[in-house]
């Protein structure tokens, strides 16, 4: 298992009422499968914000240790010790 | 007036001469409308027609354009804005400050479009406007007050709570060389030291009362235009974010972009983040949510304070902006203090932007050890030092002592004035200061800032689909050809396409009247075509978006002959060293720089402008009506005009001491 | 049908001035609107006022002018603008204000000026439609209109005592 630390910010964090979350997955398990999880365990104003037609939302931006995740990234293996960040869809300056 | 062929204007407009206290009323050229919009589209072509290369800024012969735009005063969202444009006293080129709220509409429906103020009034006054009524009126007993005072003060005097003010400060007034104009409620037409001009003219407040009505072409048409619309931005996605917490929210989500200026912009992160978000402000001090004119993202909060050291604290319009400038850029982590802060900008009137910076840019050269005991008069520059930010911003609004009276010149002037090796620590691009994004970490943005016609903006181009890479939104808006490059923060093709457009887009947004952070830039559903689609239904124009698209390259266009006039060419399209020579430290941007050079080739050769010198081509020129502009551009280069206007008005220009003797 | 109100949701944008305005005079003029927003200086409260109807309804008894205003099949109360004198009786009977009187040319029975109130846009109220935070909803239950007008009444004289 590894232990992956999330956290949340703006309406996400509203949603799943707590600003983060620490995940237990299997091994070898990608940045998709994070997201699947969470969508689970946090409410449906979350689920619907995460998630899209069963896929994660293009709206979402995560960043992995810093670095943003793109599409191509969704299926990388996360490590141990991870740390993510997740925003809705927010832009402007 | 009812002679106008288009509906949405007023047609008619207002000549006010301040030096023989004149009032003309008179018909809305209709080629203004017609080529120029409105908004700042008509205040460059004022500026090029009216006020010459030769002219100092806080002469009475430069003159002040306050200008709403055809959408102004309807429903269509967000169309609320107008535009305040004169030649800046910050900068010496062209000057220009939006701002939101419900000052704009009421000017509209007073039944005016714009107003143009010309020369100085002896004595301080306001302009007071009561549909036909219109008159300049003593303002001696305001002259000295900040601007929420002035504004109850006013409303008081005309027995009208619902009376819209637009007036300065004591910064203003003391001609700060950033002083903003505040306009109801609390929103700042902040850049480009527009409150200066009217300080410098002796013109302490506009304030107006309006009870006509906006006729429109299509009424029905537009009304179901309008809906939609709205109803199409609140099923976006970005609605949510940008609803609770306003432009706060981006707080937290610069920090691993690298994106969030710190130190002066030394980093792109703060530690202290957390503290200054849009998350800390909704949890622990807002009081509700409020809207500008015609707006459905609600994105304004009122905000308080009710315990510690800044009790009593009132305030709203906190933006992401100011919670860096005034929190990150100067090290401040403590809330409550950025909000005090903020008041105490609005109240005074400066641009928290510039006043951020230049309050930067002293901490950065007292460590640095250019300044002496007796100049920093007992006051600990240290980084985060808020009473020291506050004691400031007092100080820069009465000009008070040497710290206040250099940092009321802005980083630019103020390092050229001190000398010392001081100009590498100030943060700016012709002398306007840098806002609250760092160009390493998104390259859209550091060309955005070099090109920028009123000096370091991030709002003329506005670049966001590549903040965090928005692929739905840019195949909305291109199509999939540019991808994945375009919404790529670190890469640089296709960022001057994305600059370009951006610059006239924004060009038409300021010049119709509504807003860039909500339909029109950070989500499109108000875009090129819809925009056009509600211009033609509003006002009757034939408005095909090719000839919407040739109205904002015009507009753009001017504004950079303008400049040119004013001896800016190529070399003056930089940006600091600590952009494009020191790799950024933070987050996702850790070992970037701006890479401006490459992208500026790509954005000459897509204007159509010289690559050698930065200046629109006479074939370019040609196609969009300003042949002439282009004859008398040469003409005012080759006299020399241009250069001496550089050398004699600009940042750039040698320092010849206080302010009061540059006049 | 009535308007329910939600003054702490207003974000004071006026978007149902606008519309209103628009759909019943043709022109955008939030001064001929028949739903106003009240504001206090720093909008730290905000009400929308607009007739519900409240349960009472004094201005019909107080009008002089017969048929002038009265009560219509849908239970709102409706002023026929060519009945009207502008005597402002109805306004003055009002308890939140929700009856204003404009001066416009051609307008009322003399031409002159007119009393203007919310006809509930004939069912499909716009106000409604474009509140983009549901501070105004329309109800169809009226027996829900005394719980409405009375939370109008108090955030309404909370208004006026501060004004003052």
């Amino acid at each position: 298992m590894i232990t992956i630390h999330v956290r949340y910010y703006n309406i996400l964090a509203a949603y799943a009422n707590r600003k983060n979350q620490t995940v237990e997955l299997m091994e070898g398990s990608t940045i998709l499968n994070l997201i699947e999880a969470v969508a689970q365990e946090n409410s449906a104003s979350f689920r619907e914000v995460v998630m899209l037609d069963n896929r994660p939302s293009p709206h979402l931006r995560i960043f992995c240790n810093n670095a943003l995740v793109d599409e191509k990234q969704m299926d990388s293996p996360l490590a141990e010790g991870d740390e993510i960040i997740f925003f809705p869809a927010l832009s402007g300056g | 007036m009812s002679g106008f062929p288009y509906a949405g204007y007023a047609g008619q407009y207002l000549r006010v001469n301040l030096s023989t206290c004149t009032i003309q009323k008179q018909p809305l050229p209709l080629e203004w409308a017609d080529n120029f919009l409105g908004g700042n589209g008509i205040g460059i072509k004022i500026l090029w027609d009216e006020v010459p290369a030769d002219v100092n800024p806080l002469s009475p012969e430069n003159k002040l354009i306050v200008s709403t735009g055809p959408l102004c005063g309807s429903p269509i969202p967000n169309a609320g804005r107008l535009e305040f444009i004169a030649k800046s006293p910050l900068t010496g080129i062209y000057g220009d400050a939006n701002a939101g709220g419900h000052f704009g509409p009421a000017l509209k429906f007073a039944g005016y479009d714009l107003i143009i103020f010309e020369g100085k009034s002896p004595k301080p006054v306001y302009l007071y406007i009561h549909d036909d009524k219109v008159e300049l009126r003593p303002a001696g007993q305001l002259w000295g007050r900040g601007t929420f005072d002035t504004e109850a003060a006013l409303q008081t005097e005309h027995r009208d709570p619902n009376l819209r003010v637009a007036c300065i400060g004591p910064a203003g007034e003391n001609l700060v060389r950033y002083a903003s104009v505040q306009v109801t409620y609390r929103r700042s037409a902040a850049r480009s030291g527009m409150g200066t001009v009217m300080g410098s003219k002796n013109l302490k407040a506009i304030a107006v009362h309006g009870t006509g009505s906006l006729r429109i072409a299509d009424p029905q048409r537009m009304q179901a235009l309008a809906f939609k619309l709205q109803q199409r931005i609140h099923d976006n996605p970005f609605y949510a974010s940008i609803h609770t917490y306003g432009t706060p929210g981006l707080v937290a989500l610069m920090q691993p972009i690298g994106r969030f200026p710190t130190q002066n912009f030394r980093y792109g992160s703060f530690e202290g983040f957390e503290n200054i978000s849009g998350e800390a402000l909704r949890e622990n001090h807002i009081e509700r949510d409020t809207a500008c004119f015609a707006c459905p993202l609600g994105c304004d909060k009122i905000y308080s304070v009710t315990e510690g050291e800044f009790k009593g604290t009132l305030t709203s319009s906190v933006e992401y902006e100011t919670l860096n400038a005034l929190g990150s850029r100067v090290c401040v982590r403590d809330l409550p203090a950025v909000l005090k802060s903020n008041e105490l900008c609005d109240d005074l009137g400066l641009d928290t932007i510039s006043a951020g910076s230049s309050i930067a840019f002293a901490m950065e050269i007292a460590e640095k050890g250019l300044l002496n005991q007796e100049e920093m008069e007992e006051l600990d520059l240290s980084w985060g030092n808020y009473h020291t930010v506050i004691e400031l911003l007092e100080r820069i609004a009465y000009r008070q002592g040497f710290l206040g009276d250099l940092l009321a010149e802005g980083a630019a002037r103020a390092a050229r004035w001190l000398g010392r090796g001081a100009d590498a620590y100030a943060m700016h691009v012709k002398g306007q200061d840098i806002s609250a994004q760092d160009g390493r970490a998104q390259q859209s943005m550091g060309l955005a800032h070099a090109t920028s016609s009123r000096g370091a903006d991030h709002l003329k181009a506005f670049p966001v689909i590549d903040e965090t890479g928005a692929p739905a939104e840019a195949i909305r808006r291109y199509g999939k050809e540019y991808l994945p490059d375009l919404v790529n923060p670190l890469a640089t093709k296709y960022k001057a396409f994305l600059v370009k457009d951006g610059e006239d887009y924004g060009a038409v947004v300021d010049s119709a009247g509504n807003c860039k952070s909500g339909g029109t830039f950070v989500m499109a559903e108000i875009y090129w075509q819809e925009q056009a689609a509600a211009i033609q239904t509003l006002t009757g124009m034939d408005m095909p978006v090719e000839r919407l698209k040739a109205i904002g390259e015009r507009i753009y266009n001017l504004m950079r002959c303008y400049n040119a006039l004013h001896g800016i060419t190529r070399a003056d399209d930089t940006l600091p060293w600590r952009f494009t020579q020191i790799p950024s430290p933070s987050g996702n941007a850790k070992g970037s720089v701006c890479h401006l050079d490459i992208m500026l080739e790509d954005y000459y050769h897509l204007r159509g402008w010289d690559v050698q010198t930065g200046l629109p081509t006479l074939e370019t020129l040609s196609r969009l009506g300003l042949g002439n502009a282009y004859l008398e551009l040469q003409a005012a280069i080759a006299s020399g005009e241009s250069r001496a206007a550089y050398s004699s008005l600009g940042w750039a220009a040698p320092y010849t001491g206080k302010i009061k003797d540059s006049l | 049908m009535i308007l329910d109100i939600f003054p702490e949701k207003c974000t004071g944008c006026l978007l149902c001035e606008l519309h209103c305005s628009l759909a019943h005079e043709g022109c955008v003029n939030p001064e001929l609107s028949r739903i106003h927003i009240l504001a206090d200086r720093n909008r730290r409260t905000l009400i929308p006022i607009a007739c519900i109807p409240c349960e009472d309804k004094p201005c019909i008894p107080a009008c002089p002018e017969p048929g002038a205003i009265q009560l219509n099949a849908q239970g709102k109360v409706e002023i026929t603008e060519g009945l009207c004198t502008a005597c402002a009786k109805c306004a003055h009977a009002c308890q939140i204000g929700a009856i204003r009187i404009h001066r416009l040319p051609g307008r009322g029975k003399n031409g002159k000026a007119v009393a203007l109130k919310c006809d509930q846009c004939k069912g499909d109220p716009w106000c409604s439609k474009v509140c983009p935070t549901a501070a105004i909803i329309r109800v169809d239950d009226l027996t829900e209109s005394q719980t409405t007008f009375e939370r109008l009444l108090t955030t309404h004289h909370l208004l006026v005592r501060m004004e003052k």
